[in-house]
């Protein structure tokens, strides 16, 4: 693994203008097109914050980011079934999407990326009181998350993306260090 | 949107010719203007849209599953302990 201590996180500023943003590429058209010309707009418009990874050694060079937002996954006889102790919409945090370049793969930094995602969403769960993280996984990334002990909330059908959840008890488990 | 709403904003869009005039054929068939017939199509990708970006709605037996998940947390797993035993990343 290569030295990442040159490779910073921050909040991501719309009103800031970042280094080779516009040319950040994650081998994902979709993914390199939103941090182009979406990424601004969306955050600018609080659909969402996000964070993104900087190298220091090439002038703050947008390297890597990932989003989050909050959502609701809406269960309306989850209140019945639990006879009322949870609500029938559960707020959870959500990741949006995450990326890293592709001159700085192998390096760790998705990973790194994700650890991160896990700690915000504790953090927002001990101020604002959420029951977990949900993703939709890409099929090329639904091991990585099922790994990490996501389940699947519906069975995937064609190519869309499958809906995922992590419980906030079991990412606090990790969290005493 | 109600047939009585002030419509008091434009919108331009950019297209071809020939999609311009099947549009437009398609709505006089219908028996509509361009505008009547092409904004409720996209009014309701719009909700579609922003109702996905905000919330998911489960099915009955999504919504059992899903219980046990919350009330009943499975431990971490090893590959979710060795990212949380990773080093983290340098914040500013």
């Amino acid at each position: 693994m290569s030295d990442n201590s040159r490779i910073i996180l921050e909040l991501y500023n719309p009103g800031k203008t970042y280094n080779n943003q516009k040319k950040f590429d994650c081998e994902n058209a979709i993914i390199n097109k939103f941090v182009a010309s979406s990424l601004k707009k969306q955050v600018r418009g609080e659909l969402s914050c996000a964070f993104v990874l900087l190298d220091t050694n090439d002038n703050g060079r947008f390297v890597g980011f990932y989003t989050l937002s909050s959502f609701s996954i809406k269960a309306p006889m989850l209140t019945a079934l639990s006879k009322g102790s949870l609500p029938s919409d559960i707020p959870c945090s959500r990741l949006i999407m995450l990326g890293v370049d592709i001159n700085y793969k192998r390096r760790g930094l998705g990973k790194q990326l994700m650890k991160s995602v896990i700690q915000k969403t504790i953090a927002a769960a001990d101020q604002i009181g959420i029951y977990g993280l949900y993703l939709d996984a890409d099929e090329d990334a639904y091991t990585f998350y099922d790994n990490l002990g996501f389940i699947t909330l519906q069975e995937k059908k064609g190519t869309k993306p499958t809906p995922m959840f992590l419980s906030i008890e079991t990412m606090r488990e990790l969290n005493q260090a | 949107m109600s047939v009585l709403a002030l419509k008091d904003a434009r919108m331009e869009l950019k297209t071809t010719k020939s999609m311009k005039e099947m549009l437009n054929t398609a709505a006089s068939l219908s028996g509509q203007d361009l505008t009547s017939f092409v904004l409720p199509s996209a009014e309701k990708r719009a909700k579609s849209v922003l109702s996905d970006y905000q919330s998911l709605t489960l099915r009955r037996e999504e919504q059992v599953n899903f219980l046990k998940a919350l009330t009943n947390p499975q431990s971490p797993t090893e590959a979710l302990k060795e990212l949380m035993a990773s080093e983290s990343l340098v914040e500013r």
